[in-house]
């Protein structure tokens, strides 16, 4: 398995991921984000997951069960070590992916395309499609999709200046 | 033609647009959105409306360029008076449009779909509407993701609302 240079724990990125309230209002902000996501990328899972220190949740999802997985192996944390979207086309034939929970189990993940969340510089968490078949990501709704995660990136923002403990 | 109606609250209204301080300058985040409209409703035109004292004028546009229009013109106005979502699939067979300028005119437009961009004190400061120049059905599914674009841009303003404030 191939390891990821990211530290989910970093205590600076930690501390920000603090100063974001996730509350209902941010998080029913965030599940008509993820509503518009799997309707642009005609995908039938999506969600918001953040990234804490040694695993990564779920705040809203749809057609995804499982709540949280481990860091080490996840999607959440390879995208933000990439800082870019991310996107594969096929897990089955991704190292770090074909162990994921997300993968092997019921929900049977084959494609997936992440779109970091940052605030003040940090990436908390993802923004991701999904689906149980395997394809590609047309370039135009690749666009979109990094659009409706700048807005959830926004929402943070949002979240933090008005609620936050910043 | 039919102007559109006058809106309750109009001077707070007013005093909400203006502590957002927002101008004409063509801004990304703003940019972005209309974009992302016009890709969802697979619309070759948007724009984010501001309904000000006597001019919808343009924050972004999307297939077409334009400063602003007077108010009583804009079919935006009817949408931010009625703070509710206004789709009209082939304006030349609604009254209130018939004989509007942007339907008449160069634009030519037949159809239209939009929704009030409502900020946290419940005032309708301008609309997000998607826009072709030919008539169109508009579902349900259409809809609700125009609505959760325009909250986006909502969300935006209070942003910039609350950034004023703060400096």
């Amino acid at each position: 398995m191939s390891s990821v240079s990211f530290d989910a724990a970093d205590p600076a990125r930690l501390a920000v991921l603090d100063t974001v309230p996730r509350d209902e209002i941010t998080t029913a902000a965030l599940a008509e984000l993820v509503e518009l996501a799997a309707f642009t990328a005609h995908t039938p899972m999506a969600a918001v997951s953040f990234l804490e220190a040694d695993r990564a949740c779920c705040a809203t999802a749809i057609g995804i069960d499982i709540e949280c997985v481990d860091s080490g192996n996840s999607f959440a944390a390879t995208t933000l070590a990439a800082g870019l979207p991310h996107v594969v086309s096929d897990t089955r034939e991704h190292d770090t992916f074909a162990s994921s929970s997300l993968v092997t189990g019921e929900t049977g993940v084959r494609f997936y395309a992440g779109f970091p969340l940052k605030v003040d510089g940090h990436g908390l968490g993802t923004l991701f499609v999904a689906d149980k078949r395997p394809r590609h990501l047309p370039p135009d709704e690749a666009h979109a999709l990094r659009v409706i995660a700048d807005q959830a990136s926004a929402q943070l923002k949002l979240a933090q200046l008005t609620r936050g403990s910043a | 033609m039919v102007e559109p109606p006058a809106i309750e609250r109009e001077a707070e209204r007013l005093a909400s647009l203006e502590s957002i301080g927002l101008d004409r300058t063509s801004e990304a985040a703003y940019n972005e959105l209309v974009e992302l409209a016009a890709f969802t409703a697979h619309a070759p035109m948007a724009s984010i409306t501001v309904i000000d004292r006597d001019e919808a004028w343009f924050k972004a546009t999307l297939g077409f360029e334009a400063e602003g229009l007077p108010r009583v013109d804009s079919i935006c106005g009817h949408t931010a008076a009625a703070g509710a979502p206004l789709v009209v699939p082939n304006l030349l067979e609604d009254e209130r449009f018939v004989d509007n300028p942007l339907v008449t005119g160069p634009l030519g437009l037949r159809f239209y779909a939009g929704v009030p961009l409502i900020l946290d004190d419940g005032l309708a400061v301008g609309t997000l509407c998607v826009l072709d120049q030919r008539p169109r059905t508009f579902l349900s599914d259409d809809r609700r993701a125009l609505q959760i674009i325009g909250k986006q841009v909502a969300a935006h303003l209070s942003l910039a609302k609350q950034r004023n404030r703060v400096v």
